[in-house]
């Protein structure tokens, strides 16, 4: 939803200060100048991932790996367990001869769930870590910043930090290239 | 109970509901009345089907959408009312079945049967082990005519010219007639009535024909019964018949003689034929069956050497073992011809073949039986029975006894055999020369199974009065003023003498359905008996020959069915002067094509044509339903241009992408001409022909309407069962013939393990063994079978079955005791088309060796109980699992209907509802199903459960007697029960006592597919031929 | 998650999608564009043929529920036919979109972009197409749910052992899988679109892009979370198949229980989707224009996909045959030679024609690179795949007891009912090929050589590697 369309309560409170920079290029230096000047609440928008751009931000690595090794292991031990229980003490019929535990054929049902649960994991771990969704932005404020999603390359910085100033923000984004700078209401 | 619960329309029908009227007309009921019974709503009553359920479940839910709640109160089930018994009938507790001993008589033949009821429902047949015809055992008929009973197509009131009326109208109608025929003595007065056995329904017939000494009684079966009493006749002065005693016969030869299906007695003969076919009594004691035939029957088919000869040969082959053994030094009574002028070899018959065969009876006078068949002259019988004389079987194994049918008449005790067809040619005459003012035909039907020249049918309108007492509206009810409801057997009271003298009673389990009389009801109404109820003339009549304590025997004899007063004449060889012209009377072996006309095994001569049940199951030999179809060999059917589906080893019926396909042709014969189906059928005799009578009927029930071809059309009076001069065009039209198994050949698998004598004895262990016959890998399972938690069935009662091969005739008997049994739909030709049919327990049949010349091998084949069951590893829902007591059990309401588990079913004898077949079955119809048995909705699949509602049974019965333990015996599964020659043995394979454990023991016994390691429950017993090892030299 | 760009991409053939682009709006308003035109005539007339197929389809599904399973041409013995035909060959078909989206991904295939958004998604038509069939097949379609481990007042419990149990968490998993790793796709695509729209098409866009912004940040998690899926999924696609397999293999039934059926049938399914794929791609990309985006050398590497994954299933049909001949087991001989000599012969003729054959001629360059050539083999193909299994699940016609053998002819509501699963199919796709954008447009402008940091020569020593 567009900003235009809400219209917060609370008093204007600055989000921070946003500039649009010509390429993945200008966009990937200029982010390492950032990272520089010791911002933390910050980021990069662009329309594709920019390779190696977490390195020029100086940000760590995505801990969502261990979501989805955690969801992983819960499918596959819920699928073994659901027919262990079934077949041992819920349900135990003499079917085919066959024993009641019969590991070999507890296999399909073992890794199915594992993969089920990995990809929910790993999609809903994903927007958790991201805030998503989250219809309402501050940046939505901004027209320009629809080029984000298009052929715009972005850095903001948030009010959040404790360096920021808006002064000191603006003339940074200025210094490394960045155009149409902008001051974003919260 | 309220009223208002009841359906407005039934309760304005009742007086008793004044209130209910008054209030019906007020708005509160109608607004009540459209909530409780939306439209529709009333047709959900007791005869719902499940469709119209649903409709009017749509509807509601529909109508819910609309209105909320009302909707739902359009698909709640009107209330029903379960009442009490007011005054309970004696010994009976609801649940339990009670079991009743009656007779059946079926074209003069009796058995003695045990009928189950289930809360006064009659609803399933077996054999009274007390009785000499059945011995336990039942035929297919026997079986059906439950069906026949709760038939919804039965003639329910008196009916003139099709307009339905009551008895009193027909006395009204009737007695001014008798009246004036009384008066004139009974001059143009005629009956028409099939053979009967029965004493006192005999005593009312010499009662009416001493009323009305001109009248004439004629009794036709339109299958042959008379031959066999004119072939005695001649050698004996009496109408007699044999009887034969095969348990005692260690050499027998059958010329055209089906003694063990079609041939009258054919249960007991059954049952002692496998009696003596046991071969661990070694080659000298185990019976040899020589069988010479035209075409395949069931006795065919157990034969140990067959010889493939015309009908109009077989005679004369009888004559040319006459010479053969008369050279052999043995002394033949005179037949009145000189038999060294028979040739030893005419028409296919092998010399050779007669002289082994001749030795070997020789060797073994007075343990052989000769037999001939019914469809043979009377001539052919006198020479066999010659031959039993000379043999000195006569006394042995054979015993010639006056003819029930006879002994009965106090008019002429043992006089001369009526001959049906000349008697029926003759009131065809009178008929036509209108000498004919009144015909009462009891239980028959003329007009459809006659020879066609008669045009018996047409000839009956000249007669003025004329009544057909049946229970189907056939083709002579049709053409008779009077059509008047019969009763079933099991509605009414009667008695019937079997060929031993032994007579049973018969009574009544259920008051008849409908408005019917009993035959012998009508005759005594209409001429004047003392008796009109079937029960007091019964009674009477044998009150009148018991003494004392009649009260008490008559209990007795009605408990156990059987008459206690002896009876049955023997007849002893007067002398052979008539033999001479009976021989002399032979016609000579016809040449070129001829066509042979012979009762369907299933139909007979047709009067079972409106029996689903018979309708759908297989022809033992050809394996077709609901049709029959001209039988030819494979050579006459490549000249004859039909052998695209010559079937070989390899090759099979099935090489046409549409291979159910048959062609027709026309057949000319006699001057008529018919267009039937033509089936390849191996085994035929060269130049012979088949076509089965039975089938085509124009006047019958919606099942047999358009079953077949009516083959009656070409049957002519003069040689009603074999036409010679028949003309066969193929014509280029297909038909579709509904067969239930279209592979012919068992593809060498080691499935039907079968073998000689000779090897038998030589090494018994090996003679059936995996080892001999299919070498395998050792079984061995992925896991401990022990160890890893499956339950061990080596402890318990552990059920199992063992089917005898040897034994085992083919009758196709236990397929309907199944049926019967488990309340089994049957499903129509187009869905047996489509490889649909329902049976649980199939018959199957192979052929061997030559095509033209094979052996036929039976396999009664149904679920085998495997203890690894592969259906139950596979079905998702575990709706088919296994019990404790090792029986493989379905579970209809978990089945969701995958029917993976018939994919993976080895033996392929699961059966699935794809329809719902048991929605069309009227209030009526219902009351046949057996109640212990669920009735399968569609989307369910089912099978053989070896019949796990009587093991249950005997199981309750078991503890409330305070044992764990059921004896051996006391479980007989419906298809066991009803096998003639007791070749399915079921019990306790746990107990080293029972039958079925020592069988398993046996050396003979092997379970299919060992190699899957299945360990089935049902096993078989390999099949041992016994041929004479002179005639294997030549072969 | 930086993905290299390999120095092939120099090579003028070799080169990733778009080059003749370099302007990442561009991009946006070749693939975004005409999702936001007006509805033109032809599409709707597609559409409606489709919908009315579909309907059709419906209708039967409605009859065999009202009448049972017997409006279908299965008997016994053959107790499965077209429905389990028409299921195992829609799931093979929904093979290769997850399988270009994962495999290729891993194995950074550049050339994938142009297709991957495309087959992922007629992986889930497929699979929607195939899984009508399980469901409606059975007898009691009204209680097809006991199939599932669900808590119930009976308190009994599917049989887990089942290879039908197996299946259902298979496919389930499968689509599930497919559909999640689809939408994932989608999210920054979304987002763009929603940046371009006005009104309603705004406010749904908005709530599908979940408010994407393109962060480094969420990009960085994102591009992990697509590293997992794909990464799961490669096993998973291996997995749905074999598991299918396993309905035939488990079983008992000669024909039926061989161990090569697992790989056998993931190389058929393989063969099959890319042959489907292929298909579609050249008529979209006459259709649809995308003659820039999907190029010669897409098709050209499919084509090379088939011919491998033909020869496969071409070696796995001559491997049946020997081990049934080397087993020495009567029943399995026979069921091989009856497959090629018996009643359905002519079956097994097709299938041997169209799939070990007509992939052969992807050895000559000129008919890979041939749309024409590849538009019919690719046909041929289907229609092979088809008739595969077809003859597997007929082989029940003849199985160990002679007695029992049968015929299996389909009724006219098997044909109209197959025929009507194409309806649902090209409607999904015909939907989708309108609303949504037919390429992952971030994934295009992403493997752009403008879209490296490095692209333009600068002498930064910063970020080097």
């Amino acid at each position: 939803m567009s900003s235009a369309t809400i219209a917060s309560p609370k008093p204007a409170k600055t989000f921070g200060v946003l500039a649009e920079f010509k390429s993945p290029a200008d966009v990937y230096h200029a982010a390492e100048k950032v990272r520089d000047a010791g911002y933390t609440k910050w980021d990069v928008h662009s329309p594709f991932p920019i390779h190696g751009i977490e390195r020029a931000m100086g940000i760590g690595d995505s801990k969502l790996g261990w979501i989805a090794f955690f969801c992983a292991m819960t499918g596959a031990f819920g699928g073994f367990g659901l027919q262990l229980w079934i077949h041992k003490f819920a349900y135990p019929l003499l079917i085919g001869g066959k024993p009641m535990v019969a590991y070999p054929a507890y296999i399909p049902v073992t890794f199915e769930p594992g993969i089920l649960f990995t990809a929910f994991g790993s999609i809903l771990g994903m927007l958790a870590l991201n805030g998503l969704p989250r219809f309402y932005h501050a940046l939505f404020r901004s027209e320009n910043f629809k080029k984000a999603t298009d052929d715009g390359f972005f850095i903001s910085i948030e009010a959040r930090d404790p360096k920021f100033t808006v002064e000191s923000a603006r003339e940074l984004l200025a210094s490394i290239g960045g155009t149409h700078i902008e001051v974003l209401e919260d | 109970m309220s009223p208002l619960n009841l359906d407005p329309k039934n309760a304005a029908s009742k007086a008793s509901w004044k209130s209910l009227e008054e209030l019906s007309g007020s708005p509160e009921f109608k607004d009540f009345a459209e909530h409780e019974f939306p439209a529709g709503a009333d047709t959900m009553g007791a005869d719902i089907s499940r469709r119209r359920f649903m409709q009017v479940m749509g509807a509601g839910l529909a109508f819910a959408g609309v209105t909320g709640l009302s909707g739902c109160k359009g698909i709640r089930r009107p209330e029903q009312h379960i009442l009490p018994y007011n005054n309970m009938p004696e010994s009976l507790v609801p649940g339990v079945p009670q079991f009743y001993a009656t007779t059946h008589s079926l074209a003069g033949e009796a058995v003695g049967l045990i009928v189950e009821s289930h809360e006064g429902r009659p609803t399933k047949v077996e054999g009274n082990p007390a009785h000499p015809a059945s011995r336990g055992g039942t035929s297919k008929q026997h079986q059906a005519t439950i069906l026949d009973l709760y038939n919804p197509e039965r003639l329910k009131t008196p009916s003139k010219g099709g307009s339905d009326t009551t008895w009193d109208a027909f006395w009204n109608d009737a007695n001014p007639v008798f009246a004036k025929l009384r008066d004139n003595g009974g001059e143009g007065l005629r009956f028409l009535s099939g053979a009967s056995a029965s004493p006192s329904f005999r005593a009312v017939r010499d009662h009416a024909m001493a009323a009305f000494p001109k009248a004439r009684w004629t009794t036709y079966e339109a299958l042959p019964r008379d031959n066999a009493q004119n072939g005695l006749y001649a050698l004996t002065g009496k109408a007699a018949e044999p009887l034969y005693h095969f348990e005692k016969a260690v050499r027998i030869a059958a010329f055209d003689c089906d003694f063990l299906e079609s041939e009258p007695n054919s249960l007991a003969h059954s049952r002692d034929f496998a009696a003596g076919r046991n071969p661990d009594k070694g080659a000298e004691s185990m019976n040899r069956l020589y069988v010479i035939e035209p075409a395949f029957s069931v006795t065919g088919g157990s034969a140990d050497h067959r010889l493939r000869v015309k009908a109009s040969a077989v005679p004369h082959a009888l004559l040319a073992l006459a010479r053969e053994l008369q050279s052999q030094g043995l002394s033949i009574p005179d037949l009145g011809v000189s038999l060294n002028s028979i040739p030893r070899n005419a028409e296919g018959i092998s010399s050779a073949w007669m002289k082994a065969l001749a030795e070997d009876l020789l060797s073994h006078r007075g343990k052989s039986v000769v037999t001939v068949g019914q469809y043979q002259p009377a001539g052919a019988h006198a020479v066999a029975q010659a031959l039993n004389l000379a043999l000195g079987n006569v006394g042995s194994t054979v015993e010639w006894k006056v003819s029930p049918v006879h002994a009965l008449s106090a008019t002429n005790p043992a006089g001369a055999p009526e001959n049906g067809l000349a008697a029926l040619r003759e009131l065809a005459a009178d008929l036509d020369a209108g000498r004919v003012t009144a015909l009462v035909v009891l239980d028959a039907n003329p007009a459809y199974a006659s020879p066609a020249d008669l045009a018996f049918g047409a000839k009956i309108s000249k007669a003025a009065f004329s009544a057909t007492l049946v229970s189907e509206a056939n083709e002579t009810s049709a053409v008779t003023t009077w059509q008047l409801p019969l009763s079933h057997f099991l509605e009414t009271w009667g008695d019937a003498v079997a060929l031993d003298g032994t007579t049973s009673l018969a009574q009544p389990l259920i008051a008849p359905l409908y408005d019917t009389l009993d035959a012998s009801e009508v005759l005594a109404k209409l001429t004047g008996y003392a008796q009109t109820s079937a029960h007091d003339i019964v009674r009477a009549h044998w009150a009148s020959r018991s003494g004392l304590g009649f009260d008490a025997q008559w209990r007795k004899w009605l408990h156990d069915g059987i008459v206690t007063l002896g009876g049955g004449a023997d007849a002893a060889y007067v002398g052979t002067a008539p033999v001479g012209s009976l021989v002399r009377a032979l016609p000579a072996a016809g040449q070129g094509l001829e066509l042979m006309f012979r009762g369907d095994a299933r139909l007979l001569d047709g009067r079972f044509a409106n029996n689903a049940w018979l309708q759908e199951l297989p022809d033992p030999v050809t394996k077709l339903t609901w049709d029959n179809a001209l039988l030819v060999g494979p050579a006459l059917g490549k000249t004859l241009g039909i052998s695209d589906f010559l079937l070989n080893e390899e090759a099979t019926g099935t090489t046409l992408a549409d291979y159910r396909k048959r062609p027709m042709v026309r057949v000319t014969v006699n001057g008529a001409s018919l267009e039937v189906a033509a089936w390849i059928l191996p085994g035929m005799a060269d130049d012979a022909a088949l076509l089965h009578l039975g089938f085509g009927r124009v006047q019958v029930g919606t099942v047999g309407d358009e079953a077949g071809f009516n083959a009656f059309t070409l049957v002519s009076s003069k040689s009603p069962y074999l036409a010679s001069g028949v003309k066969v065009e193929k014509l280029d039209r297909l038909y579709a013939l509904a067969c239930t198994q279209d592979h012919w050949s068992l593809m060498g698998r080691p499935i039907v393990r079968t073998g000689d004598l000779e090897e038998y004895l030589k090494d018994p262990q090996e003679y059936a063994s995996e080892d001999k016959w299919n070498k395998h890998p050792p079984e061995k399972s992925l896991w401990d079978e022990k160890v890893r938690g499956t339950y061990d069935f080596s402890k318990g009662m552990q059920w199992g079955m063992v089917i005898d091969l040897n034994s085992c005739t083919g009758c196709n008997a236990c397929m309907i005791a199944c049926q019967a049994e488990n309340n089994i739909p049957t499903v129509g030709k187009e869905q047996v088309l489509r490889g649909r049919d329902m049976h649980w327990l199939r018959l199957d049949r192979y052929f061997t060796g030559n095509v033209e010349d094979p052996q036929l091998e039976f396999q009664p084949m149904t679920c085998q109980q495997c203890e690894n069951a592969p259906c139950e590893e596979v079905c998702p829902v575990g709706a088919t699992v296994h019990s404790h007591d090792g029986l493989n059990d379905m579970v209809y309401n978990r089945c969701i209907g995958t029917r993976y588990c018939s994919n993976n079913c080895p033996f392929k004898v699961r059966r699935f509802n794809f329809f719902n077949y048991n929605n069309k079955h009227t209030e009526t119809e219902q009351m046949r199903m057996n109640p212990d048995v669920t009735v399968r909705f569609r989307g369910v699949m089912e099978k053989c459960t070896y019949c796990v509602q009587r093991v249950q049974k005997a199981r309750i019965e078991a503890k409330n007697a305070g044992s764990e333990r059921i004896a051996d015996g006391a479980i007989t599964p419906a298809c066991g029960q009803s096998c003639p020659s007791q070749s399915i043995v079921f019990g306790d394979i746990n107990d080293p006592e029972s039958r079925v454990a020592k069988l398993k023991a046996h050396p003979r016994n092997y379970g299919l597919l060992k190699e899957l390691n299945l360990k089935p429950r049902t096993s078989y017993l390999a099949r041992v031929r016994n041929p004479n090892p002179a005639l294997a030299l030549q072969a | 998650m930086s993905t290299m760009i390999p120095h092939r991409d120099d090579d003028p053939t070799k080169r990733p999608v778009l080059v003749e682009s370099s302007d990442f709006h561009e991009v946006t308003e070749i693939i975004a564009g005409p999702t936001e035109t007006k509805l033109n005539s032809t599409w709707i007339l597609l559409l409606g043929l489709s919908a009315s197929f579909m309907a059709l389809m419906a209708g039967l599904f409605g009859y065999l529920f009202w009448e049972g399973t017997g409006v279908w041409g299965v008997n016994m013995p053959v107790a499965w036919g077209f429905a389990i035909v028409n299921f195992i060959w829609w799931i093979g078909i929904g093979h290769a979109g997850t399988l270009i989206s994962a495999i290729l991904f891993l194995f950074r295939q550049k050339w994938r972009t142009g297709i991957n958004r495309f087959s992922e998604a007629m992986t889930i038509f497929a699979v929607m197409c195939a899984g009508v069939f399980p469901a409606f097949h059975v007898g009691r379609v009204w209680i097809v749910y006991y199939i599932f481990p669900l808590p119930n007042q009976m308190g009994a419990w599917p049989n887990t052992r089942s290879p039908l149990f197996w299946d259902v968490f298979a496919i389930s998993t499968y689509f599930t899988v497919s559909l999640l790793f689809w939408y994932m796709g989608l999210i920054p695509d979304l987002a763009t679109m929603r940046d371009r729209a006005k009104g309603v098409r705004k406010f749904v866009l908005s709530i599908f892009s979940l408010g994407w912004r393109g962060a480094a940040r969420h990009w960085q998690n994102y591009e992990r979370a697509y590293l997992i899926l794909a990464a799961i999924s490669t096993p998973l696609v291996l997995s749905v198949h074999s598991i299918v397999s396993f309905d035939f293999a488990t079983s008992k039934i000669p024909g039926w229980h061989t161990t090569i059926f697992p790989p056998y049938f993931v190389a058929g399914a393989v063969f099959s989707g890319f042959a489907l794929v292929s298909t579609m791609l050249i008529v979209a990309r006459e259709i649809f224009g995308f003659k820039k985006v999907v190029r010669m050398h897409h098709i050209e590497n499919m084509n090379k996909f088939m011919l491998l994954t033909g020869t496969l299933v071409g070696y796995a049909y001559a491997m049946e045959i020997f081990i049934a001949w080397y087993s020495g087991n009567m029943y399995e001989r026979y069921a091989f030679w009856n497959r090629a000599l018996g009643e359905f012969w002519w079956a097994y003729w097709a299938m041997i024609t169209c799939n070990v054959i007509s992939p052969q001629f992807f050895w000559f360059k000129k008919i890979r690179r041939n749309l024409v050539w590849t538009f019919i083999l690719t046909i041929f193909i289907n229609i092979g795949m088809w008739f595969e299994r077809f003859v597997i699940v007929i082989t029940l016609h003849a199985d160990f007891i002679p007695s029992s053998w049968g015929y299996y002819r389909p009724t006219w509501v098997d044909w109209w009912t197959y025929i009507g699963t194409f309806g649902m199919f090209f409607t999904f796709f015909l939907l989708f090929l309108k609303f949504l954008p037919q390429l992952a447009i971030a994934e295009v402008k992403g493997v752009m050589p403008e879209a490296s940091p490095h692209h333009h020569h600068d002498t930064s020593k910063h970020g080097g590697h």
